[in-house]
């Protein structure tokens, strides 16, 4: 009787759990249809001034990488090739494994180069390396396994608890041990990409050219012009002005509207 | 009308007329908009002449529909019927009716449709002519081509409809489109994807169509094309609101077919490649909801460009070009720059070329950062034109002479690399001879964007740490771990509650001695002696238990009044429990005298013998514990 009421409990816990991960998905729903209709329409028919609003809309609403990409590709299409950068490099971002966006992101660059030329910036912008951990698994997959993990723990500490000593209980036992571990894990990388994503201050210029400065303030000293498409760390904003750091750790003031953030 | 041919019959079902007439009436109201917005679009009458079978024998019979759209509400106002001498006629039937349509901006039109059709028996075998049909619309007659019917002699098969010399596709209808395989008939409504051409060279184009053949109207049309990674494409025609349908026979069925998308494709390296099917999600008027389509994939094989390309080809300078050079001045001061124009256009992919490299003895070139383009996707070729301003610095003073500029290109058509050229330019330099400004740049290969993702019709929101959904779900980890830790303090409560201490022994204790007192106070007031009786023994009994730990059922009285003794309960105690034990007995087994003022004293004596007993529970526990205490410290 209290083995079966043990195991109604585990039954118990792992459909909680389902409903809410299943319901929760479901519950923030999706875009209206019709504008992405709109948006591929405008697109097809070579409006892509026009698709690229609609997709960027889409893009900043639902957070998805897909529709940031048509918007690069309707950005680029309209020769708007900063904008396109900052796209592709948004929807890298929510979806690192889309190769599609990373060989655009690429040709984005290289028509950059050819159009306004290349920025000589030395340097590049390290990584953490917990960072690079976390980005490196695949988001829905890691957060699927810590739930398993965490499911399948309590599950097994509960049908533990019910059964008497002997080699079955230090099985589960062994059981719980490694599935904790393994939640621990899945816990670490997912709370490192949270606080990964909650820190970044990747910018992206979407100028064609923008010349920095030492302060904000278009009559102070001017420094190096970059141009579309160079990455930049954002430090600060200010009435207008975007603080930035260059690659080569060379800091000045840009307008406003010249940087895009990565991270809207 | 008796239906004598059985082949017709068995196709048809045994009334034919019903179905031609249903099937001509439904093929009205499906290409009725379409046809009725050509016929706005194009506001002159339309003909049309179609026979079925095209191929039959003497046994069978042959429909023959005439059909004339004619804008307004006259109608015709004459018809000249086909002539067929070499045909029996053996029913005709005629049909006209109304059409109101409207177009994109509202504009409403009416069209006046009439339909004559003709059963025909053929007189011989060999092949038989079917006359032009002819309607005169104010004034001007509007005619059809006639038709050529192979009738073969009884008993043999039937000839099969030649196929006609141009494409790859099976075969083509009356209205020029390529026909599917017969067998698709047996499907309401199908998507046939065609290829003009199965092999073609890299960069060379290869169109590919996607049709939308239905015997119904469609009223719903959400389509998922397929992605082209192995090619870059142009959209030569893509509909974009309605389709605009013409009338095709298929397997003796009547379809409405309409263009969903024409693309040119190029590829960009040799290999095999398969074209995933075209699907769209329709609703018809026939069916309920909507139905998956999926049209037929397509095999193409892509060779490699033959060897010899010259030095500076570009893979995407595939197809017809020509070239053309201008400069914006033909005299310059010495150290001041022109700019050349260099204009190439034709049919390719040009889209996808590269800036061209150019090298000019006598003059330092700067490749340009842009150019300008233009398309025209306006017929079945991809043509287009780019224009290159290179800026040019001479190296020397004079008269100069801008060399004829080669863009190679390959041509297939000739199976040979060509070269568009443009002719030479004279320039005349004055003063001293420049020098060179600027720093040449690196020319890039333009490679081009892969093309857009699909998205969902509904795209579900991202699985990211900045969506809502994310954090929606991160809740469901706690989740598990509360709902276990509810488990162990529920867990926690009910083993405390179950534990017997002290006071949940004296706790019980009580309820017991309560309840039997009840009993027994019942009883007497109910008058009945054994159950009296009967409900003070089980309390002295219940109470004896619990204090001296165990069943008493088999004790003579001398070994309770020692157990008594060893608890430690009075000498008096012990008596009075004694006595009562024996009065209870008595009065169960022996009853006799029933006063309820001696019952009533009995009861009271049988309480006081059961506290005698509680104290001395009690009394052993508290040594009990004590001694515990002691040996704890």
């Amino acid at each position: 009787m209290r083995r079966a009421r043990q195991l109604a409990l585990a039954a118990l816990v792992v459909l909680t759990t389902c409903v809410g991960v299943l319901v929760a998905p479901g519950s923030a729903s999706a875009e209206a249809a019709p504008s992405l209709r709109d948006a591929d329409a405008a697109y097809a028919t070579q409006r892509y001034a026009e698709a690229a609003a609609i997709y960027a809309d889409a893009a900043r609403t639902s957070h998805s990488a897909a529709a940031y990409y048509n918007a690069g590709n309707a950005y680029f299409r309209a020769g708007q090739l900063g904008p396109a950068a900052l796209a592709y490099s948004r929807a890298l971002r929510l979806a690192p494994e889309l190769d599609d966006a990373r060989h655009n992101l690429d040709v984005t660059r290289e028509a950059i180069a050819v159009r306004l030329g290349k920025d000589s910036v030395t340097g590049t912008f390290t990584t953490p390396w917990w960072a690079n951990a976390s980005e490196a698994v695949p988001l829905m997959p890691l957060f699927a396994v810590t739930l398993g993990a965490d499911v399948l723990l309590v599950v097994l500490l509960l049908v533990r608890r019910g059964r008497a000593p002997g080699a079955g209980r230090v099985l589960l036992g062994l059981g719980a041990a490694v599935t904790a571990l393994v939640f621990l894990a899945g816990g670490g990388l997912l709370l490192g990409r949270i606080v990964y994503e909650s820190q970044s201050d990747d910018g992206v210029v979407v100028a064609d050219e923008a010349v920095m400065r030492e302060l904000p303030d278009v009559k102070s000293r001017e420094m190096p012009t970059v141009h579309a498409g160079l990455v930049v760390r954002v430090v600060r904003e200010r009435q207008g002005w975007t603080r930035v750091r260059l690659a080569n750790q060379v800091e000045g003031w840009l307008p406003a509207e010249a940087v895009g953030r990565v991270i809207e | 009308m008796r239906v004598r041919d059985r082949h017709l019959a068995a196709r048809l079902g045994p009334r034919p007329w019903t179905i031609v007439v249903a099937l001509l009436v439904g093929a009205l109201g499906v290409g009725a908009w379409p046809r009725a917005a050509t016929a706005q679009t194009a506001d002159r009458p339309t003909i049309e002449l179609k026979v079925s079978p095209t191929s039959a024998t003497v046994d069978d019979q042959i429909v023959v529909v005439v059909e004339a759209h004619i804008p307004g509400v006259s109608g015709a106002e004459r018809y000249i019927p086909p002539e067929w001498p070499e045909f029996d006629v053996v029913d005709t039937r005629r049909q006209t009716m109304t059409q109101m349509s409207s177009d994109f901006s509202g504009h409403q039109s009416i069209t006046t449709v009439e339909v004559r059709s003709a059963l025909l028996k053929p007189r011989r075998a060999g092949k038989l002519r079917i006359g032009e049909a002819r309607i005169r619309v104010n004034g001007v007659e509007y005619q059809t081509r006639p038709v050529i019917v192979q009738i073969a002699p009884s008993g043999q098969a039937p000839v099969p409809d030649p196929v006609p010399p141009s494409g790859a596709s099976p075969g083509v209808g009356q209205s020029g489109l390529p026909l599917p395989d017969a067998s698709l008939a047996a499907s309401p409504i199908f998507i046939y994807a065609h290829v003009d051409r199965e092999r073609v060279k890299v960069g060379e184009q290869v169109t590919v169509t996607w049709y939308l053949w239905t015997r119904s109207e469609v009223v719903n049309f959400a389509p998922s094309p397929p992605r082209f990674d192995a090619f870059s494409g142009e959209t030569l025609f893509e509909t974009q609101n309605r389709f605009r349908y013409v009338q095709e026979l298929l397997g003796g069925q009547q379809y409405s077919v309409a263009v969903i998308i024409k693309k040119a494709l190029f590829a960009a390296q040799p290999g095999k490649f398969t074209i995933a099917p075209y699907t769209a999600s329709v609703a018809t008027l026939r069916t309920m909801g909507s139905r998956q389509l999926r049209s037929n994939p397509l095999e193409i094989t892509v060779d490699p460009l033959p060897p010899g390309a010259p030095a500076d080809f570009d893979a995407a300078m595939v197809g017809r070009f020509e070239a053309k050079a201008s400069v914006d001045r033909t005299s310059i001061p010495a150290g001041e720059p022109i700019e050349l124009t260099l204009t190439v256009r034709g049919e390719g992919p040009i889209r996808s070329a590269r800036i061209p490299t150019i090298d000019l003895p006598g003059f330092t070139v700067y490749p340009p950062r842009t150019y300008k383009e233009t398309l025209d996707l306006s017929g079945d070729k991809v043509a287009g034109t780019r224009s290159y301003a290179y800026l040019l610095t001479p190296k020397q003073g004079g008269d100069l002479t801008i060399d004829a500029i080669s863009v190679p290109f390959y041509n297939p058509a000739t199976g040979a690399y060509e070269a568009a050229r443009t002719e030479p330019i004279t320039i005349t330099v004055v003063g001293v001879s420049g020098s060179d400004k600027g720093s040449p740049r690196d020319n890039v290969i333009a490679r081009d964007i892969r093309p857009p993702l699909e998205l969902a019709a509904a795209t579900p929101p991202a699985f990211h740490p900045r969506g809502e959904v994310f954090w929606l779900a991160l809740h469901a980890l706690w989740v598990p771990p509360a709902l276990f830790a509810c488990v162990l303090v529920v867990g926690g409560i009910r083993s405390r509650l179950s534990r017997e201490t002290t006071r949940t022994r004296r706790r019980r204790a009580k309820v017991q001695t309560r309840a039997r007192s009840r009993a027994a106070s019942a009883a007497l007031a109910a008058g009945k002696i054994g159950d009296f009786y009967k409900a003070l023994a089980d309390l002295l009994r219940e109470r004896l238990e619990a204090c001296l730990g165990g069943p008493i059922g088999a004790l003579t009285r001398a070994e309770l009044r020692a157990r008594l003794g060893a608890r430690g309960v009075s000498p008096a105690g012990v008596d009075l429990v004694i006595r009562e034990l024996d009065v209870c007995d008595a009065g169960r087994y022996a009853p006799g005298a029933s006063e309820p003022a001696r019952m009533q004293a009995t009861l009271d004596d049988a309480l006081a013998a059961a506290a005698v007993l509680d104290e001395a529970e009690a009394a052993v526990e508290a040594g009990a514990a004590v001694g515990a205490e002691e040996r704890a410290s």
